[in-house]
């Protein structure tokens, strides 16, 4: 898929959720494309995106999986959240009723995903103002009783959606760092470029680089 | 920051899709798409639990298919009611029938006013049997209306209600597949990424047709509703028109009967002469052995509301009789004993058998006065040659009996539909907004 190959050292495994419709496919859209999408249809099943971001040097491609909000959805979604290293949490600032799901979202977040995976909330819409359902304040108090990251974006104006992004690899990163994450886990959710060819699938590039990685 | 070519675009993801679904007609993908389907199909036969949030994003079809279900059962009952009860009124026509012409028949072996009342009652009996089958055409074309109702509106909902079946466990077959290949999926291999666009694309397919399909139903369930409720108070209101009218009509006739018989009064006790006083006391006899039957009838007919329901202003114009002192009734019943007998004699109009048992009850049981003279004379004359035979009396009371048991079946029947009522705006399926945008659509 790639046309030229790009540095990485590191695949992070991010999946998006939330219910339907508020905004997680325009979220990708903005943050892989910078464009926002008006007229987005419902996503079946899971979308991809995929993009290479840099922290503290280290140049991460980041492996998004979009999921679908819709009920209907819920049983087949459940199989993505295995190897997830961020989730990100979306809900819609002007619908209560987004916000009101959130409680079983994270349940489903926290069951299927390894106690390690960074969670990021993100309120989205942020540029509708006028038709705030949720205050920052009580979403924020949410996120900090539950140890999430906390956001307020919008994928029309793009405000805080690489912040979004970001701040999920930063504490990935950091966990790898300071050792909590194991990269040799199976369900770590990070895909770590190794010197020996046991990653087949990751893409091919002419120089593997790896730098203060832990083997 | 560098952005990887591989990224999601709408536009590549519908050519890939056109793509896919050129393939479809591949042999292993109809094979795949088939066994998915059967393994669905499987499911909903054998009644496994089937995955809530799939059962539970159907919520509002699933409610509106109970609607509709609950549309075809009541058709149906309704057609059985309706034969039942077509039958019922033919059945009681012929026993009225037969009833009227046998007190005419007895009524014209007897010279003496009772048998005036007698033919009288027959002959309203006969009339009120001939305006009952009236009620028939009505009913036959609410049979009628019914029918075709389920033969068109409701078979052709169950069509699309199969369509939309089939369409479902497809679809469901397909996010069954979904979730089988779900289980393994590695966007970054390419294997992985063709099977799930394979899965992917047939489930957009067959979501978009079970969509499509689950709008038409609810629509189609809407208007079955808006349209019988309309079927329903049309039709129904030439049935309610029908038996006002017969009700209206006998009731005239009774009424009529018995504002003849008013000043009726069976007791002679005041006549001096022998002659008289010999037919008088063989009268009373007869009367009198009548009397603790009717007494005993009549009390129970009445305590029962009878058929005279609607005639509850005749009904108290006779007990108003209970209030006149002994004195007047006397006198006054032999002014009016010739004059109503003649008069009965015109008209032989209407007589209500309830009406003559009341007013029998008046006279005998609660006015102390004939009944203590009676009581002499009936020692006496107890064994006289009587014309009503107390069997006879028990039979008539009977079938009035069954007659108005059946009334107050019918007017039960008949407050079933009290509701519908073509003026206000009926509303079976609970969402008036819609239905009255369908209705004026």
């Amino acid at each position: 898929m790639a046309t030229a190959p790009y540095n990485y050292s590191y695949i992070f495994k991010y999946i998006i959720i939330g219910d339907m419709g508020v905004g997680k496919s325009c979220l990708l859209h903005q943050f892989t494309e910078k464009k926002f999408m008006a007229d987005c249809p419902h996503t079946i099943g899971v979308e991809f995106g995929t993009r290479i971001i840099e922290v503290s040097g280290q140049k991460i491609k980041l492996q998004i999986w979009d999921t679908a909000g819709q009920e209907r959805f819920r049983a087949v979604t459940r199989s993505y959240y295995r190897g997830a290293a961020g989730a990100l949490m979306v809900y819609d600032i002007t619908r209560r009723s987004t916000y009101n799901h959130l409680s079983s979202w994270l349940t489903d977040a926290r069951n299927l995903t390894n106690p390690n995976t960074v969670i990021i909330l993100i309120g989205n819409k942020a540029d509708l103002e006028a038709q705030r359902d949720v205050t920052y304040e009580e979403a924020k108090q949410f996120a900090e009783e539950n140890g999430l990251l906390f956001l307020e974006a919008s994928a029309k104006t793009g405000e805080n959606v690489e912040d979004a992004f970001l701040e999920a690899a930063k504490k990935i990163y950091q966990n790898i760092q300071d050792g909590s994450l194991d990269l040799n886990a199976a369900e770590s959710g990070v895909q770590h470029k190794p010197t020996a060819p046991q990653g087949g699938r990751l893409t091919s590039e002419p120089q593997p680089q790896r730098e203060g990685c832990g083997c | 920051m560098n952005t990887d070519s591989g990224s999601k675009s709408c536009s590549a993801v519908n050519i890939f899709d056109r793509f896919v679904q050129s393939q479809d007609s591949s042999v292993v993908n109809k094979f795949q798409q088939k066994y998915w389907k059967t393994k669905q199909t499987l499911i909903k036969v054998t009644g496994k639990k089937e995955d809530q949030h799939v059962v539970a994003s159907d919520a509002d079809l699933d409610a509106k298919l109970e609607v509709f279900h609950s549309v075809q059962r009541t058709c149906m009952e309704l057609l059985k009611v309706i034969e039942q009860y077509q039958r019922r009124i033919c059945l009681l026509s012929q026993e009225e029938n037969e009833l009227g012409r046998f007190l005419r028949s007895q009524g014209s072996q007897d010279k003496s006013w009772a048998g005036k009342i007698m033919q009288a009652t027959g002959k309203a009996l006969c009339f009120s049997s001939q305006q009952r089958l009236a009620l028939r055409v009505p009913l036959c074309r609410l049979y009628q209306e019914v029918e075709t109702f389920r033969y068109r509106a409701i078979s052709d909902t169950w069509l699309t209600v199969n369509r939309m079946e089939q369409s479902r466990t497809e679809y469901r077959g397909a996010l069954l597949w979904m979730k089988d290949v779900s289980q393994e999926l590695d966007p970054d291999t390419h294997k992985h990424m063709e099977k799930f666009r394979k899965v992917q694309a047939q489930v957009r397919f067959t979501k978009a047709s079970f969509d499509k399909l689950k709008n038409d139903v609810c629509q189609k369930v809407d208007l079955l509703g808006a349209s019988r409720c309309n079927l329903l108070s049309h039709v129904l209101t030439n049935y309610q028109t029908t038996l006002l009218h017969f009700w209206e009509k006998t009731s005239h006739t009774m009424a009529a009967i018995h504002e003849s018989f008013k000043g009726c009064r069976p007791c002679n006790l005041s006549e001096p002469k022998v002659r008289e006083q010999k037919k008088e006391e063989r009268k009373n006899t007869r009367k009198s052995e009548v009397e603790t039957n009717a007494r005993a009838i009549c009390a129970r007919l009445c305590a029962r509301e009878c058929v005279c329901v609607y005639m509850c202003t005749a009904h108290v114009c006779s007990c108003t009789y209970v209030g006149s002192g002994p004195e007047e009734v006397l006198s006054s019943n032999s002014r009016q004993d010739k004059d109503s007998l003649t008069l009965l004699s015109e008209i032989l109009g209407s007589s209500s058998l309830e009406e003559f048992s009341c007013e029998w009850r008046e006279v005998f049981g609660e006015d102390e006065g004939g009944s203590a003279v009676l009581a002499d004379t009936q020692a006496e004359e107890e064994k006289a040659s009587f014309f009503l035979p107390s069997q006879l009396l028990d039979q008539t009371m009977n079938n009035l009996q069954s007659l108005s048991k059946t009334a107050r079946d019918r007017s039960a029947w008949f407050n079933l539909f009290a509701d519908l009522d073509p003026l206000t705006n009926p509303d079976t399926v609970g969402r008036t907004d819609e239905e009255h945008e369908l209705l004026t659509a």
